[in-house]
Formats: C-alpha cells, structure tokens, sequence
C-alpha cells in the first residue's frame, strides 16, 4: 500500500487507523454460529455445484457464499483473489446480478433489510405487520425482518408486548439471553446487555420461554408470573411487583403496600431518591392509584395521609414525620 | 506476531484458535467498521461478516506480508461490499476538473481527541465517508479507489475534496 503524508494530517491518520474499539459481549457467539451454518450448508452444497452456472447473492452473503461454491469450479467469474496488493484484487461483484434468483439450492440465507425503532428519551409505540404492538420505554430499540415472514423480533433496553399473533404463527422475541415464543399474550422484556439477566413479566396469556445460551433450559410462564434468565440460570417467580409496567401504563398501584416499597418504585418511575429522617415512615402501608400524575401531587398526598412533610433538593428528597407503628 | 500453528488449527476449524485468534484482533477490526459505518448497527454487520470472511478465507493467507494487514483488507473489502451493496448501480459523476485537492488540509484536527474524530467521520455522507477513510487512513491511492468502488479516479478525488470541506466545516461548528 502507498503510504499518504500529508504534513499535520499524519496524526490524524495514526489516530484513526489506530483506533479501537471494544466489540459487543455477544459478537463472537454469532460469528462461531455463522462457522457452524457453514460447515453444514457446505456438505449440502458440494452435490449441487454442478447445477449452479451463475448465483445471484447480496453482497454480504457473497463473500462467504463465494468461497463454498466456487472452490470447485474455478473458472466462475466471481472470485475472491488472495488479498496481497490491494491494486490488484479486489472483490469483483458482478454488476448485472439479477436479485431474484437467490441462492435458493444452497439454503444461503440472504442478508435481509431490517427495520429499527429506536427510542431517544421518550417512550414510544410501534405496531408489527401482524397488528401486535410494542411499547419502548426510553432509550431502547428492537428491530426485524423487514418482510417479516418469520416473525423475529429482536430487542435491546426494555419493551412492553401486546401480541396479536394466532397459535399458528408465533411472534418470535429475542433478548441477549432470551427466545420467547408468544401468541395473544401481553409480556415485558427487559434486556439489556450489560445486566446478567434478561426479565420477562407476564401480563396477560402465556409465553414460551428458553435461554439462547442453553437451549434445554426453557419454561412456560404464565400471567401472573416473572421469569429471569441469565447464561445460566432460569428462574421462575410470581409476579409481586404489580408496577413493573408502570413505565408504560404510566399508572402506578399500591395495595396496601410498605412504603419501603412505594418509596423504592417511585424512585425508579421518576429517577429521584427518597430519604426519610425517621425508619418508622417505612412502616406505614399505603393503598391508592396513581394515573400519569406528577411526584409532586403522590407525594403530597402521602404527606396527607400519613402527616410527613418534605423537602426537595434538586431531585433529593427528604420525607420527614413521625411515621406509623 | 500471530503465530503460524495458530493460524493452521484456525483453518482446521478447531474453534478455540479461532476464538483466540477473534480475541486478539476483535478492538482493532471493531475500530475499522466503526469507522465505515453508518451506525452502531451496521458497524456490528460488517464487523461478524469481516470475520466470517476471514475465517473463511484464511487458507488464502499465504504468510508474506503482516497478518495484520491481511485482516484490515478484508474489513475494508466486507465495509466496501455493504456500501456498494445499497448505492444504486449507476452512480457516476464525472467533473470536468477535479479541483487540487491533496494539498488540502484540516486545521483543528489535533484538538480533538479520537471519540470526536470517529463522530465526525460518521457524521460525513456514505461516499466522502469511505473515500476519506480509503485515501487518508488507509492509504490508498485514488486509482486504487476507482477500481475498489468502481468509480473514476477524478470522482475519487472530488469526494475526498468535499470530505474534508464537510469535516472542516465540522470542525469548525464544533469550536
């Protein structure tokens, strides 16, 4: 390769060629997946070469589809020349290449067009081609097939599922850690990559659950319960957090709940901190409804009920009072 | 230094030298997809389909030249594949003179650190992006260009010129 110097443009140069970055946890599983596919599709393919004069591939897959399929018949057009000079070889694509006819006797899958919904800093709802629909919370996205024959969807961040498919046609969710297999059911998932679990709350039906990493642990969960799984664990439990779609009702209940626990669950629907001045506060149980309300008007009605008073600092609060016994 | 025993069970497909091998070279291809990507996404893409490619392509590797040089190639050539992949097939502009451009420099680049260069190399539109990428970090030529993204040379050369007036401009709204 021809070296460019371009005076002061030299660093900029080194510090990009340079630059590294930390691949995602679970890249090298998909690349060892995509390994495996191959050495399957190869042993189908060698008895079907003489049958392909010409493919059609995307890009993308051509560039391993080439090597299986030509490695027997060398005088095919398209080839992969040993990458020395880069003048030289290069990947020749040919131009002409007609889509439709997809490698279909090599069972090579074809790259195909994702669509993403992506969440910035707030919430949003996004209907499937089969109706159901899907509520983001913030900050996170889900992706699928944009022909959506199969029926995959994958998600990053947390999602709330109201699913519309027939037993005949499973929607299919994956998390990081998780394959969920639904039809008319409502469920959440929270999957992110840099927490071990991936969480599943089963609203309403049932789903089909079974870990990515170990295919025979799986579970059926019905409405009422949770399920955590991690690379190495499944676990099953009721449902006793009844806010854990708050996010996306924007309704918060408490039923005769510690406030221990009302604290904690409005700490996380409105990104605060709660601190008491007496631990008798935590005593107190408190049933209500909260319907898209601000923190303010909830705790105020708190104070109301249980005689506290409170003060806010930037997000901090302090409740203070003498509490219940 | 890679070692050659390393490479030979790689080709064997003894997934543990493939895993080392992924180990060793994974920031350094992750940092060259990041710098051909449109997004994080696509990054990811052209990031498990390079080193399926160089899996697949290892036997070719004959040990003359770096083997890091090797593997940087066939990135570029996948990042390369997805473009040419999503750009309509005649796409060619031909300038009657392609304004001087190698004398061209970016003031401000050194006050950046690499996180801002990398943004603002994602920031530039799909064709500036891959020539500034090919010319100025890789080092190729403009004739070498051509032929990798089946464009003229002179196009090759225009692109760049409007990548760096788009990464100065950059550069500049940034201070």
């Amino acid at each position: 390769m021809k070296k460019h110097y371009e005076n002061s443009n030299q660093s900029l140069k080194d510090k990009l060629y340079n630059y590294e970055e930390q691949p995602l946890p679970d890249s090298w599983k998909k690349i060892s997946g995509g390994l495996d596919l191959q050495k399957s599709k190869a042993k189908q393919t060698t008895n079907r070469l003489k049958l392909l004069s010409y493919t059609s591939v995307s890009a993308v897959a051509l560039v391993v589809a080439s090597i299986l399929i030509f490695q027997s018949s060398p005088e095919n057009k398209i080839t992969i020349t040993t990458v020395e000079n880069p003048s030289k070889d290069s990947i020749h694509i040919e131009e002409n290449v007609d889509e439709s006819r997809k490698v279909e006797t090599n069972n090579m899958p074809v790259k195909p067009k994702l669509l993403t919904r992506k969440t910035g800093n707030k919430k949003a709802t996004y209907s499937l081609p089969d109706g159901s629909k899907v509520t983001l919370n913030r900050y996170s996205d889900f992706f699928y097939d944009e022909n959506f024959t199969d029926r995959i969807v994958t998600v990053h961040g947390e999602a709330f599922f109201e699913v519309k498919s027939d037993e005949a046609h499973p929607l299919i969710v994956y998390g990081n850690r998780s394959r969920i297999q639904v039809s008319a059911t409502s469920f959440e998932l929270r999957s992110y990559s840099d927490e071990i679990y991936d969480e599943v709350n089963v609203k309403k039906g049932k789903i089909s659950i079974e870990s990515r990493n170990e295919k025979s642990k799986k579970a059926i969960i019905l409405a009422g319960y949770k399920v955590s799984i991690s690379d190495t664990i499944v676990r099953k439990e009721a449902i006793v957090d009844d806010n854990f779609d708050a996010w996306k009702t924007e309704k918060i209940v408490f039923h005769d709940t510690g406030l221990k626990e009302v604290f904690s669950t409005l700490e996380n629907y409105y990104q605060i901190s709660i601190a008491t001045n007496s631990p008798k506060i935590l005593n107190c149980r408190f049933t209500g409804v909260f319907e898209k309300s601000e923190i303010n008007e909830i705790l105020q009605v708190l104070s109301v009920s249980f005689d506290l008073s409170y003060n806010e600092n930037s997000k901090n609060y302090i409740l203070s009072g003498k509490g219940c016994n | 230094m890679i070692e050659e025993e390393l490479i030979k069970k790689c080709i064997t497909g003894d997934r543990l030298a493939q895993e080392k091998l992924y180990n060793t070279y994974a920031s350094r291809m992750k940092g060259i997809c990041v710098r051909y990507a449109r997004s994080a996404f696509e990054a990811e893409d052209i990031f498990q389909d390079g080193f399926l490619a160089v899996f697949t392509n290892l036997g070719k590797y004959k040990g003359t030249g770096s083997f890091d040089g090797w593997i940087r190639r066939i990135m570029i050539y996948t990042a390369i594949d997805t473009y040419k992949k999503d750009l309509p097939l005649k796409q060619q502009v031909t300038y009657d003179s392609a304004p001087e451009v190698e004398a061209l420099e970016i003031s401000g680049l050194d006050l950046l650190n690499e996180q801002e260069l990398i943004q603002m190399i994602q920031q530039l539109p799909e064709g500036y992006r891959i020539v500034f990428n090919l010319y100025v970090v890789e080092g190729f030529s403009h004739k070498e260009i051509a032929e990798l993204l089946n464009i003229s040379a002179s196009t090759s050369k225009t692109q760049l010129f409007k990548a760096k007036k788009t990464l100065q401009a950059l550069v500049e709204h940034k201070s």
